[in-house]
C-alpha cells in the first residue's frame, strides 16, 4: 500500500535521531496557490525524504532539524465555499496549519482570516497556525501590504511569512519555522512513549510524579 | 468507546499463559518434566536424554528458585510497588534483560521468568552431559557478571546475568525513538554458526536449542501438544520439507544449504546433540556473515529453517548461540522496520510480496547503519539473500495460519470458529453500524494479539518476524473477514436503511448528478467513459474484496485513475484539493453511492489500527466527507448545510478510535485470560477469564469447575498473585 512508504522513512534516519510525525493542513481560498506552496516544499527537499503520492492533494516531506526529524503529512482542502464544511474533518485532529491568501486579492485575506478565527475556535487547542502571503512574486499587483498583514498575525499569534511558490521564495523557511515550533514529544502516540519508558527496578526514589505507594 | 463488555459467551482469544506443565511434548515421551511454557518460549522441545533424568521441578519451584535472579536485589516489596505504581494504568511496562552486549525485551515479567526458568532447568540437567560429549571444546566457566544475586547456587554461574531494567536500557529504548518493542523469543535462536567462530567459544557449556538429527525423533519433537494438531501438520510440513529439494530461484535455500553443509561439517567434530538450551547468547559478534534463514531468531518461523532443523544434523556448538543479540546482524529482530510501520504490507497473497521489497531494503539499510563497521558487503549481500526468501516464506505463513484457523481440531481454529459464531449470533443487536464493526475488529484484534502471543503459533510463526503483525492480519482478515463479509454488509446495509441515509443518498445523489461541472466547482478535466468504466470496475472490486487494506488499495488506485483523466488537458500540473475534492464529487455522483456507504465504513473500522494510514486515511477521509456532503445537500441554496458537529468529528473520533485499539494490540491480551493445561484432563486447554481482582484462589475454583475436577489437583500455594 502506499502509505507504507510513510512509515518506512523513519528507518532510514538513524536511530538517534527523534522523528516527529504532524498532520499539517492547508487552509484558504480557492487558486491562492495552497497547492503549489506545498509542492514547491516537498519538491525542493532532498529525494531521500520525499515520498510518492498518488496526488498533490495529500503530500508527505520530513524537515531535519538538530537532532530531530519531522515529517509532516500535508492534508490539502478544497478552497470552494461550496466544501466549506467539511474542512472541519480535515482540520479536527491536525497539530499544524497553514493559512494562505494571495496578496493580490484581498477577498482572500479576508478568507484567510475567518479560516484562523474558525480554527482558533473549533480545531486542537494547541494547533501551530502559519500564515502565508502567496504570490509575493507579484509585488507590483499587490492589494494586501505586508505590514497589515504581519500585523494581523501578531495580533492573533501566528507564523507569518510572504511566499513565493513561483521563486520557493520563503516557502522552507515557513515550514521550518512550523517545524521548530511543533512540540518534540512524541504525543502522538503516548504508548509508544511508555513502552520505551521502561520501568526502573533499581531506582525507585528517582522522578517521583505521583505519590507514593498512594495508590491511584 | 461504545463497546459493551463482551459477555461471557465470548470466547476469548486466549492468553498463552500457561499454568500447568504443559510443554511441547519432548521427543521422550517418558520424560514427565517439562518447563514451564510461556508465551514467549517456542514449543519447540527440550530434549532430554533419556539417561540423565533432571530433577522434577514444578513451575512454582522453579519461580521460588530463581527469585534472586528475577527480582532485583535489595528491591522489597514495598519498593517495587512503590515503582509500579507510578505506572499509568493499563500502560504494560516492558521489561529488558541486558546481557553482555545485548538485551532481550520482554512484554511482562511472566515472560521473563518463564523464560528463565525454562532456561534453568535445561542447564541444569545438561551441562554436564553436554561438556562430555562436547570435548573438542575448550569452556572456560562464563564470566559472573556482577551485581547478580547467587540465587539457589545450583547452576547459576552457566548462567548468563539477567538484570533488571538498567537506565541504559531506558536510553536504549528512548533513543530509538519510534523504534519498535523487539519482543524476541530468546531460546530458540539458533543464530549461524560461521566456520571460524567455532575454534573460539569462551562460552558456558550451555546446550544449544536445537532439534535432534534423526528422523525419527525429528517427528516428534515438532509436536507442539499432546495430542495438538499443529505439531503433526507441521511434522508433516518438515516431511514435505524434507523431501522437496530447494526450489528453483530460491536463493534462501540455496543459502540454507550451503550453511547446512558446514552444519555437518561441524557435526564430523561434534557429536550429535539432543539437548536444547534456551539460554540466551551471552556475547555478542555482529561482524559474521548471515547465513540465510537463519536470521531469524526462531527455529520455528519458516518451514525452510524447520526442514533444516530436521534435517541437517546440528552442530551443537555452543558458539552458533553468540548473536541473537538486537544489534547484531543476525539478531533478526532490528533487521527490519518496526512492527507497527511496516505492518502496511500485505503479505496475505504471494503475488502481493514484490510491494515489500523496498520495506525490505529499507530494513537491511537500516541494519547495515546500526552496525556500519561491521557490516561487511558479503554479509549485507546475504542479508538481501535472506530477506528475499523471507517474503517468499511470508506468504506461505500466512497460508500456514489460514489453515490452522480453518482447522476445526486446532486450538486457534476452535477460537476463531466460536468467535465466528458468536459476532453471527449478535450483529443483529447493535444499535449502530460503528458499534457492530468495532466489535468485530475488537475480536480480530484480540485474536491477533493471541497469534502474537501464544506459544502455540510459534511453531509457525516467529514474533519477532519483522513482518509477523501483517502476515497475521492478513490471515486474519481471510479467516474472519472472509466468511463474515456477507453477513456484516447486510446487517450494515440493514442499518443504514432503518436510519433513512440510503435514501437521503439516493435522492441526493441525482441532484449532484444534475449539477454542472462549474456548480460542482470543476475547473480541470473530467473523466471521459472509458476511465468511468475503470473506476467502476475499480470500485465494484472494492466493494467484493473483505480485506479492508485491500479495499484502501484499491480506492488509492481509484484516486488515481481520477488525477490521471485530470491531468489529461494539462499534462504535468499537480492537483491540489481545489481541484481534487470536485472531480471525486463528480465521479461519485455516477457510482454506486450505497455500496460504498457501506464500503468506507467497513474500511474505517475494520482496518488494522497499527497501520499508520497517511495518504490512505486522507482518501478515506475525502471519500467519507463527499458522501456526507452528498448526503447533506441542499437542493434548495445549492450548498451542503452545516454538517452537524458529530459528522464534522467524526473523523477526529476515527483516528481515536484506532488508537485506543491500537493501544488495546500493545497491551495484548495476557492480562487477561489465562490458559490452562491440565494433563490429567487430555489434551484440551481451557481459557479463563483474569480479572485485576481474580484471587489465586477464584482461578483455582474456576480451574476445578471448568476442568471438572477435584479443586485440590489445582494447586497454586506460593504463587503470588501477580496484581
Amino acid at each position: 500500500m502506499s502509505s507504507r512508504g510513510s512509515s518506512g522513512r523513519s528507518n532510514g534516519t538513524l536511530p538517534q535521531t527523534k522523528i516527529c510525525q504532524f498532520k499539517l493542513v492547508l487552509l484558504g481560498d480557492m487558486a491562492v496557490g495552497k497547492s503549489s506552496l506545498v509542492l514547491r516544499f516537498v519538491k525542493g527537499q532532498f529525494d531521500e525524504f520525499q515520498e510518492t503520492t498518488i496526488g498533490a492533494a495529500f503530500l508527505a516531506q520530513s524537515v531535519c532539524l538538530d537532532d530531530t526529524t519531522v515529517k509532516f503529512e500535508i492534508w490539502d482542502t478544497a478552497g470552494q465555499e461550496r466544501y466549506h464544511s467539511l474542512a472541519p474533518m480535515y482540520y479536527r485532529g491536525a497539530q499544524a496549519a497553514i493559512v494562505v491568501f494571495d496578496i493580490t486579492k484581498p477577498e482572500t485575506f479576508e478568507r484567510a482570516k475567518a479560516w484562523v478565527k474558525e480554527l482558533q475556535r473549533q480545531a486542537s487547542p494547541n494547533i501551530v497556525i502559519a500564515l502565508s502571503g502567496n504570490k509575493a512574486d507579484l509585488a507590483e499587483k499587490r492589494l494586501v501590504e505586508y505590514e497589515e498583514a504581519q500585523a494581523y498575525a501578531e495580533d492573533t499569534g501566528l507564523l507569518f511569512m510572504e511566499t513565493s511558490a513561483k521563486t520557493a521564495m520563503n516557502v522552507n523557511e515557513l515550514f521550518l519555522a512550523i517545524a521548530k515550533k511543533m512540540p518534540k514529544t512524541d504525543t502522538q502516540n503516548p504508548t509508544h512513549a511508555a513502552r520505551h519508558r521502561g520501568v526502573n527496578l533499581q531506582d525507585p526514589d528517582a522522578h517521583s510524579t505521583r505519590a507514593c505507594c498512594g495508590g491511584n | 468507546m461504545c463497546l459493551p463488555p463482551a459477555p461471557p459467551s465470548l470466547p476469548p482469544p486466549l492468553s498463552p499463559v500457561v499454568v500447568s506443565p504443559p510443554h511441547p511434548e519432548p521427543p521422550v515421551p517418558s520424560d514427565p518434566t517439562t518447563p514451564p511454557s510461556s508465551p514467549s518460549l517456542p514449543p519447540a522441545p527440550v530434549t532430554l536424554p533419556p539417561s540423565a533424568a533432571p530433577p522434577s521441578l514444578s513451575s512454582v519451584d522453579k519461580l521460588v528458585g530463581s527469585v534472586s535472579v528475577w527480582r532485583p536485589e535489595g528491591l522489597t516489596r514495598d519498593k517495587s510497588v512503590c515503582i509500579l505504581e507510578k505506572e499509568l494504568a493499563g500502560v504494560r511496562p516492558f521489561l529488558f534483560v541486558h546481557l553482555e552486549g545485548s538485551s532481550l525485551v520482554f512484554d511482562d515479567i511472566f515472560k521473563l521468568i518463564s523464560f528463565y526458568c525454562a532456561s534453568r532447568p535445561s542447564l541444569q540437567a545438561k551441562g554436564p552431559t553436554q561438556t562430555s560429549q562436547e570435548t573438542s571444546y575448550k569452556r572456560p566457566p562464563p564470566p559472573r557478571p556482577p551485581g547478580l544475586g547467587s540465587g539457589t547456587g545450583t547452576n547459576l554461574s552457566s548462567h548468563q546475568a539477567l538484570t533488571s531494567v538498567t537506565p541504559e536500557s531506558e536510553r536504549k529504548e528512548e533513543g530509538g525513538g519510534k523504534e519498535e518493542r523487539k519482543s524476541i523469543s530468546p531460546p530458540p535462536s539458533r543464530p549461524p554458526v560461521p566456520l571460524l567462530s567455532r575454534t573460539a567459544p569462551p562460552l558456558p557449556p550451555a546446550p544449544l536449542h536445537r532439534s535432534t538429527s534423526s528422523s525419527s525423533s525429528r517427528k516428534s519433537s515438532v509436536k507442539e501438544r499432546t495430542g495438538g494438531d499443529d505439531g503433526q501438520n507441521l511434522a508433516k510440513i518438515n516431511e514435505n520439507k524434507g523431501k522437496e529439494k530447494p526450489g528453483a530461484g530460491l536463493l534462501s535455500e540455496e543459502a540454507e544449504q550451503e550453511a547446512s553443509r558446514r552444519d555437518e561439517e561441524d557435526l564430523k567434530t561434534v557429536k550429535e546433540d539432543k539437548l536444547k538450551s534456551q539460554v540466551p547468547p551471552p556475547t555478542k559478534k555482529p561482524s559474521r556473515p548471515v547465513p540465510p534463514p537463519r536470521t531469524k531468531p526462531s527455529i520455528t518461523n519458516s518451514p525452510v529453517t524447520n526442514q533444516s532443523a530436521g534435517m541437517k544434523p546440528p552442530p551443537p556448538s555452543p558458539v552458533r548461540r553468540q548473536d541473537v543479540s538486537l544489534y547484531s546482524p543476525q539478531g533478526g529482530a532490528p533487521l527490519g522496520p518496526d512492527l507497527d510501520s511496516c505492518s502496511t504490507s500485505s503479505t496475505e497473497e504471494e503475488g502481493e510480496t514484490n510491494q515489500e521489497s523496498p520495506a525490505e531494503s529499507r530494513g537491511c539499510k537500516s541494519a547495515v547503519r546500526r552496525t556500519p563497521t561491521l557490516m561487511l558487503d558479503r554479509a549485507r549481500h546475504r542479508l538481501s539473500t535472506v530477506l528475499t526468501g523471507l517474503i517468499y516464506h511470508d506468504g506461505r505463513l500466512a497460508k500456514r495460519i489460514v489453515e490452522l484457523a480453518r482447522d476445526p481440531l486446532s486450538y486457534f481454529g476452535h477460537l476463531v470458529k466460536d468467535h465466528r459464531a458468536f459476532t453471527l449470533e449478535t450483529m443483529s443487536n447493535h444499535l449502530t453500524s460503528t458499534e457492530l464493526l468495532q466489535e468485530i475488529r475488537q475480536m480480530m484484534t484480540q485474536l491477533k494479539s493471541y497469534l502474537l502471543q501464544s506459544s502455540e503459533l510459534q511453531v509457525i510463526l516467529d514474533v519477532a518476524h519483522i513482518f509477523a503483525e501483517s502476515i497475521v492480519e492478513g490471515a486474519l482478515c481471510k479467516s474472519v473477514l472472509k466468511p463474515l463479509k456477507e453477513p456484516i454488509y447486510k446487517s450494515l446495509e440493514k442499518l443504514h436503511v432503518g436510519a433513512g441515509s440510503m435514501e437521503q443518498l439516493a435522492q441526493n445523489q441525482s441532484v449532484i448528478l444534475g449539477s454542472t461541472t462549474t456548480a460542482l466547482g470543476i475547473t480541470t478535466a473530467v473523466p471521459e467513459a472509458p476511465a468511468m468504466e475503470k473506476i467502476s470496475i475499480k470500485l465494484n472490486k472494492l466493494h467484493q474484496e473483505y480485506s479492508p487494506q485491500k479495499k484502501i488499495e484499491l480506492l488509492l488506485k481509484t484516486c488515481k485513475i481520477i488525477y490521471d483523466s485530470m491531468s489529461i488537458s494539462c499534462p504535468g500540473r499537480a492537483h491540489g484539493a481545489d481541484d481534487f475534492l470536485p472531480v471525486m464529487m463528480y465521479v461519485l455522483a455516477r457510482s454506486n453511492l450505497s455500496a460504498l456507504q457501506l464500503d468506507v465504513e467497513y474500511m474505517m473500522e475494520l482496518m488494522d489500527p497499527s497501520l499508520t494510514l497517511g495518504e490512505g486515511s486522507y482518501y478515506l477521509t475525502t471519500t467519507y466527507g463527499a458522501l456526507e456532503h452528498i448526503k447533506t445537500f441542499d437542493q434548495q441554496r445549492s450548498a451542503t448545510r452545516q454538517l452537524s458537529r458529530e459528522v464534522q468529528d467524526s473523523i477526529h473520533r476515527w483516528e481515536r478510535r484506532r488508537t485506543l485499539n491500537q493501544e488495546r494490540v500493545n497491551q495484548g491480551s495476557v492480562r487477561d485470560f489465562l490458559t490452562v493445561y491440565c494433563p490429567e484432563d487430555g489434551v484440551n486447554p481451557k481459557t479463563l477469564g483474569v480479572l485485576p481482582t481474580t484471587t489465586i484462589q477464584q482461578l483455582s475454583e474456576q480451574c476445578a469447575v471448568r476442568f471438572e475436577q477435584g479443586k485440590s489437583l489445582f494447586f497454586t500455594p506460593k504463587l503470588k498473585d501477580h496484581r
